[in-house]
Order: structure tokens, then C-alpha cells, then sequence
């Protein structure tokens, strides 16, 4: 889980009102939360890549340890367009869902 | 007694001489001219003569009931049919705690055997006249129904509203204090002499039986934890209860066990990287060896998805069985099952042999390490910490009934509301909560908020995979050629190659549809850590909540994520096993970064450490409240403790906190 999606998701539970919510199901929530962003964003990325870019794709993470996060955002900055504003629009619709949802729960 | 009540319940051996209706408050006499003494009458008469003697066809609506969902639907019918008869007697309690639980729970349970032994009678009847099937199943099936939870029906049932109530005393929290750590050492130290059998009661043996946990439930290891952790509950006075007691020693297994295990697929696993032609799935098999089976991140590439792209390696049926960890996607048994065969046997059964190899072997690392009594001690003095919510969030996702049968539910109101799909996880959730006494101690605001969380996390988790699935299915058709790279780049095979999965193909699919949405998806998470200018928009509705700028959160950019994981995990270590701790400038510092660690989920891959380094956060939240006074320490959230340290940093305390 990475610093930037955690704190995403920190930040959608308390916009969402429930950071009185116990701690323990908090950092539970948190995680799947975490894991959720990871696969829509991933998802996101399906959608843009064509089939040279997912072998380009598969190069980056056939190393030993996990790609730089450097070569990740020039790889991602290169072949996605507006790549920055689409993750924001991804992570937007994810926190729209979410708050109206617990608006809805409230009512 | 009607004829119809003769067919459901069958006939009464004898009649019961009839029992005064109870009125818990009426008073019997008085003092001038007291009534002739009698023996004053159980609490529970009342319960027995509304089980007893209403007609089921008016009370219970036997169809109906027949008719509900599930099992918790059904406990919720009976305990609102007998909350409303005790309504209509106006018998009044005035707690739970003078009320007879034994002797209600033996009425509810001969209650419950009535109903079986007339659904068995009705069943059969209409069996005989070709109405429904006699089959086993069918009969297993509908004696199953009458199952009643007595203590969760008790409890409705005594309450005021109908609504469940916690009527038992609150469990005070067990604490974690040096001297409960200090006893449990002693406890724990092995007592096997060289060149002798290992005694019966030693926790060495305690332990090698959690390697087989929860596979197989050992008397030995529940006896033995049962024994020590009562011992202790004892001597440092924490009120835990046989059920409590035992939660804990299950914990402490699971624990136990997860370490153990941890270990032994890591090693198979790196093992099985050497192995690995395929490069992708080769360092996507180390990457899971080095990160740990729990690690956070391995959560985003789980084993059980790798093990599926790795070619089918670890399709054992007993794996998965026992594996509940890996998130194997639902339905993937049935088409293991479909396609099993002998050589898929043979291959299970030599990685099964090599597995239990390994954990024979980091059993006997644990018990033969130096920290041996320490990490046992650390193990369930952390357990009894926990001792209430770590693992609802998995059981919780374990029993969403999601997409299944609808049905009804009670509102706090009293009115009924229909259940339906879509708000059927948060029913399930709050089901969940209402049932679980260890939630008894949550104010009703965190009640609601944790319903709320759960059910929008686990809403948000079904939706992610329902449009992965999508996606992938979409690309098969727009960019085919995408998607033959993605068949080719998850599976590791060339899809025009002859290959069983293709053979399997919903099977595979959901599996690569997985890995690689949550590749790239973790990829992408390590590029947003490193732009110098990500930030995100604000959501209108929101407003500044949602800026999320990326300030010093790029921690991780220039160093490969293991390697900065394995430094921190270090870090950490080094901080938490040192023998004293000073609040200076450098001890603050350290606090929070251990907060952290935990808090990101660096640790989770290593349970023992995790264990530890919770341990030493709480030392140091119960020293700086006796040495400060801050009298809602508990309830500091991460911001409000860090704050409280700025003012204790401040004032430049040092003191030594004793060795953890």
C-alpha cells in the first residue's frame, strides 16, 4: 500500500464522517480500502494501455523488487494521456460513491 | 391443545399442572398478614408456558417461519414472537441480571426439539402424500430450522424494545501490563531437558500442535493456553470469562500457526521462484516470498492468485481448504473439481510433502529460538489485548450473504422493514455487531460509524470486482489483442499453446483479470508517490476535505519498495527490542515511526514483530498517561496523540520506560 493511496483513503473515511468508527475497524477498513483504489486504478489502466504498452508493462516489473516509483510515473506519464487527471477522475468517482453512499446509510 | 397444534408439536406425554402467570412485581402478601409461605415461582414459567401452550398456527405462523431466509432471520422471528407474548402478559423485568439463563436456555432448547420433532412428523406426512420430497437432504434441511441461539433470543426477549441489549456487565478491556508479560515468560519457559520426550504440559508442545491450527484443534494447545491464560486472568484480576478465555487461546493459535506458516510457504515459495521459467511469475513469486503472505501489498498480488498464474502448482484441494487467506475468488472449487486430474494429484502431493517439510521445520525454529518464552508471552498478551474486534472485518466478509435470499428484519422502531440485496450487507453487518457481545462497550455512535464503514467498504469491494470483470470481458472483445497479452502475461503461457487453463477459462480468467488490475494497479499507486505535483482535485460536494496533496509522502521514491519495506521493518526491530526507551526528541521520533510502520501495514507480514512493536505503543500510551495525566489517552486518534508528544517533547520529560 502506498503512502498516497493510504492517505487517500484515510482521508475518505473521515470526509465520510466515520472517523469515530473504532480504530481496529478503521485500519481493517482501511486496507481493503486501499486494496479497492489498487484494483480500480489498475482497471483504469486496462482500459488505456494497448497491448505494446502491457509489454512494455510486463518489462518494468520484471526485476528483482518492485519497479522505482520514478520509472513507474514515467511509464504510466508516457502512455496514458492526461494520465494525472484520470487518476484523479478515478479517484474521484471512487470518493463520490462513497460519501453519497454514507449519506444514504445516515438517512 | 388444538389438533393442529397435536400435528406440529405432537402429543404432550402428560399435562403439566398450570403455573401461575408470573407478574414479577406484584407483591405476594403483605407484612401485617402475610400469606402462608409458598414456593415462590421461577422467573421463567412464563416462558415455558408461552412455548407450551399457544397454538403454534396463530403464534409462530409456521410457514412463515419455514419460509425465512436464514438462520439469523429465524432467530430474530422466535425472539420477537416471544418478546411480543411476554408484551401481552406484561411481565416486567427490571434487568438481566437476576434472570435465570440455565433455565431459560433448557426451555428454549426443549422448545427448539419440539419443533424438530413435529417438522419431522409434518415432513414425513406430506413425504407419504407426495406433496414434497422425503429425500435426506430435504429432511436435514428442515430439521436444521428449529436450531435456536438461546442467548441471543434470551436477550432480546428480556429486553425492553425488543431490540438486543447488552444486559451483562461490560467486560473490562484486559490490559497489557509488564507484570502479565513477566508472568507469562515464566510461564512459557520449556521445561524439555536434552535427550528427553517433551512433557505433556510443556509449551513446546502447546506449540508444535499449532502448526496443524485450525485444521486440526488440539486438546493439548487449548488446554495448555486455557490453563496459563486463566491463570493469569486470575492473579492480575481481568475479568474474562471461560468463553473469553478461550477466544484468546484461539487467537493465540491462529497467531501461532500464521508465523509458522508464514515462514514455510515463504521458503516454498522462494524455492519454487528457482524453479519458475517464467520470468514474470518468477519475481512475482519472489516478490511474495520476500514481502511475507500478510504484508499489505501482498494483499494487492495474493498468493493464492499467484499460485493460480504460477500454472496451476498449488491447486491442491486441502490448500484451498485450509488456505482461506489466499482470497481464492468463489466458485474456483467447483471448477478445480470439474477438471481434476491425477496429475494435478501428483503435483499437489509433492508440494503438500514439501510443505509440511518446511513447517515441521520452522516449528521447530520457533520452539528452538532463544525468544521462544518471549514471543509466546508477547503472542497472548497481545491476543488478550485484541481480545474483541481484529477479525470481524474477515468474518464479516465471509458471511455476506451477497446477491443471495432477501427477507425481513426488525427495525429499532419495532416496524419491519424488507430486506433486499441491495441493502442486505448492511443488515448482515449490523446483524453481525448486534451479536457480538465484545461490541457491547462501543457507544452508539461508533456503532453506527462501524456498521457504516464495513458496509461501504465491503459494497465498494464487490463493485471493484464486478467492474474488473467487466473490463476484461470488454477488452476481449474491443482490443483482442490486449487481451491475448494479458492472458499471455498472467498465466505465463503463450495462449495459442495447447494448456489446461484454457480449458478453464472462467477459472483463469478471473484470476489474471485479478493480477494484473492489481499490478498495474500498485504500480501506479508507487508513480503517484513520487509526482512532484499529484495532487487531487477537490471534490465539489466535499470541498477541501479532498485535497490530498502529496506532501512528504513521497518516502518511498528512489528505494526499490522491498528493500525500503525490509529497512523499516529493521528500523523498527531495533527500536522495539531494545531494552529502554527515553521520551527525548529521538524517543518521539521513534514513537511515531513505529506508529507508522504499523499503521501502513509494514509489519503485518510479520506477526511476531507486529506483536511487539503494538506492545511498545501501548507502554508508551500508558506511560505518558501516568506520567501526564491525559485522561482520554485511549481515545486519541493518531493526529491527537502525535500532538499530546509535541507538548510532552516540549517539555523535554525523560524517563525510562522498563523493558517491554
Amino acid at each position: 500500500m502506498t503512502d498516497t493511496i493510504q492517505q487517500f483513503v484515510q482521508e475518505l473515511i473521515t470526509s465520510a464522517g466515520l472517523e469515530q468508527a473504532p480504530e481496529d475497524i478503521r485500519k481493517a477498513c482501511a486496507e481493503r480500502l486501499a486494496i479497492t483504489v489498487h484494483q480500480k486504478l489498475g482497471v483504469m489502466a486496462l482500459k488505456e494501455l494497448n497491448e505494446q504498452d502491457l509489454n512494455n508493462f510486463e518489462k518494468l516489473i520484471d526485476q528483482d523488487n518492485a519497479p522505482e516509483s520514478k520509472a513507474a510515473w514515467e511509464f504510466f506519464n508516457k502512455r496514458i494521456p492526461n494520465f494525472q487527471k484520470k487518476v484523479e477522475a478515478t479517484l474521484q468517482q471512487l470518493a463520490q460513491e462513497f460519501i453519497q453512499a454514507a449519506v444514504n446509510l445516515r438517512e | 391443545m388444538s389438533l393442529f397444534h397435536e400435528h406440529i408439536f405432537g402429543k404432550k406425554p402428560s399435562e403439566k399442572p398450570p403455573v401461575p402467570e408470573v407478574q414479577l412485581d406484584q407483591p405476594v402478601g403483605d407484612e401485617d398478614n402475610p400469606e402462608p409461605e409458598q414456593p415462590k415461582p421461577e422467573r421463567v414459567y412464563w416462558l415455558r408456558e408461552v412455548v407450551e401452550r399457544r397454538a403454534i398456527e396463530d403464534q409462530l405462523c409456521l410457514d412463515e417461519f419455514l419460509n425465512l431466509p436464514d438462520y439469523n432471520a429465524r432467530q430474530e422471528y422466535l425472539a420477537r414472537w416471544i418478546f411480543e407474548e411476554r408484551q401481552k402478559k406484561n411481565i416486567q423485568l427490571a434487568d438481566g441480571q437476576s434472570w435465570d439463563w440455565q433455565k431459560a436456555g433448557e426451555i428454549l432448547e426443549e422448545f427448539a426439539e419440539q419443533i424438530a420433532r413435529n417438522l419431522q412428523q409434518k415432513a414425513e406426512k406430506e413425504a407419504r402424500a407426495g406433496i414434497v420430497s422425503a429425500s435426506k437432504d430435504f429432511m436435514k434441511e428442515k430439521l436444521s430450522y428449529p436450531e435456536i441461539d438461546v442467548e441471543f433470543v434470551q436477550r432480546r426477549m428480556l429486553s425492553s424494545s425488543g431490540n438486543l441489549e447488552f444486559d451483562t456487565p461490560r467486560q473490562a478491556a484486559p490490559y497489557q501490563s509488564q507484570t502479565i508479560i513477566e508472568s507469562l515468560r515464566y510461564l512459557f519457559q520449556p521445561y524439555q531437558k536434552p535427550g528427553q520426550e517433551v512433557a505433556e504440559d510443556d509449551p513446546i508442545r502447546a506449540v508444535e500442535a499449532c502448526k496443524k491450527y485450525p485444521v486440526e484443534k488440539t486438546a493439548q494447545i487449548e488446554d495448555f493456553l486455557i490453563r496459563t491464560i486463566s491463570q493469569i486472568a486470575k492473579s492480575e484480576a481481568l475479568k474474562l470469562d471461560r468463553i473469553q478465555i478461550s477466544q484468546v487461546a484461539h487467537e493465540v493459535c491462529q497467531t501461532i500457526n500464521t508465523i509458522i506458516q508464514n515462514q514455510a510457504e515463504s521458503q516454498l515459495l522462494k524455492e519454487t521462484a528457482v524453479r519458475e521459467t517464467r520470468s514474470t511469475v518468477k519475481k512475482a513469486i519472489r516478490w511474495a516470498a520476500e514481502l511475507g503472505t500478510g504484508a499489505a501489498l501482498t494483499s494487492s498480488l495474493s498468493f493464492g492468485q499467484l499460485a493460480l498464474a504460477a500454472g496451476g502448482l498449488f491447486l491442491g484441494r486441502k490448500i484451498f481448504e485450509a488456505k482461506k487467506i489466499f482470497g481464492i475468488p468463489l466458485g474456483i472449487q467447483d471448477k478445480i473439481d470439474e477438471h481434476w486430474t491425477k496429475k494435478d494429484e501428483a503435483k499437489v502431493e509433492t508440494f503438500e510433502e514439501r510443505l509440511t517439510e518446511l513447517t515441521d521445520e520452522a516449528t521447530r525454529n520457533f520452539t528452538s529460538s532463544d525468544h521462544f518464552a518471549d514471543d509466546l508471552a508477547f503472542a497472548v498478551s497481545g491476543a488478550l489485548n485484541r481480545q474483541l474486534r481484529e477479525s470481524v472485518v474477515e468474518s464479516l466478509k465471509k458471511e455476506m450473504p451477497v446477491g443471495q435470499s432477501s427477507g425481513w428484519k426488525w427495525k429499532e422502531t419495532g416496524e419491519p422493514v424488507m430486506v433486499t440485496p441491495d441493502n442486505q450487507v448492511y443488515w448482515s453487518v449490523k446483524d453481525k455487531l448486534w451479536q457480538d457481545k465484545n461490541f457491547s462497550n462501543l457507544t452508539d455512535q461508533q456503532k453506527e460509524q462501524a456498521i457504516n464503514l464495513l458496509t461501504l467498504t465491503l459494497t465498494q469491494e464487490d463493485k471493484a470486482r464486478v467492474e474488473a470483470e467487466e473490463v476484461l470481458n470488454l477488452l476481449r472483445e474491443t482490443k483482442p489483442k490486449a487481451y491475448n497479452t494479458i492472458l499471455k502475461f498472467k498465466a505465463g503461457q503463450h495462449p495459442k499453446k495447447p494448456h489446461h487453463s484454457l480449458t478453464m477459462e472462467d477459472f483463469w480468467v478471473r484470476a489474471r483479470s485479478d493480477l494484473i488490475s492489481l499490478s498495474l494497479g500498485a504500480t501506479m499507486g508507487l508513480a503517484l508517490d513520487v509526482s512532484p505535483y499529484f495532487a487531487l482535485a477537490a471534490i465539489p460536494s466535499v470541498g477541501d476535505a479532498y485535497k490530498i496533496i502529496n506532501k512528504g509522502v513521497a518516502k518511498i521514491k528512489e528505494r526499490p519498495l522491498i528493500k525500503e519495506m525490509t529497512a523499516r521493518a529493521n528500523r523498527v526491530k531495533e527500536i522495539v527490542e531494545r531494552d529502554s526507551y527515553f521520551i527525548n526528541d529521538q524517543g518521539v521520533e521513534e514513537l511515531k515511526f513505529v506508529q507508522e510502520q504499523l499503521a501502513l501495514g509494514l509489519l503485518d507480514s510479520q506477526p511476531m514483530l507486529k506483536e511487539k512493536a503494538e506492545n511498545f505503543i501501548r507502554q508508551a500510551r500508558q506511560f505518558l498517561f501516568e506520567e501526564n495525566g491525559l485522561r482520554a489517552i485511549d481515545a486519541l486518534n493518531r493526529q491527537g496523540l502525535e500532538k499530546s508528544l509535541g507538548g510532552i517533547k516540549t517539555s523535554r520529560i525523560q524517563k525510562k520506560i522498563p523493558p517491554a
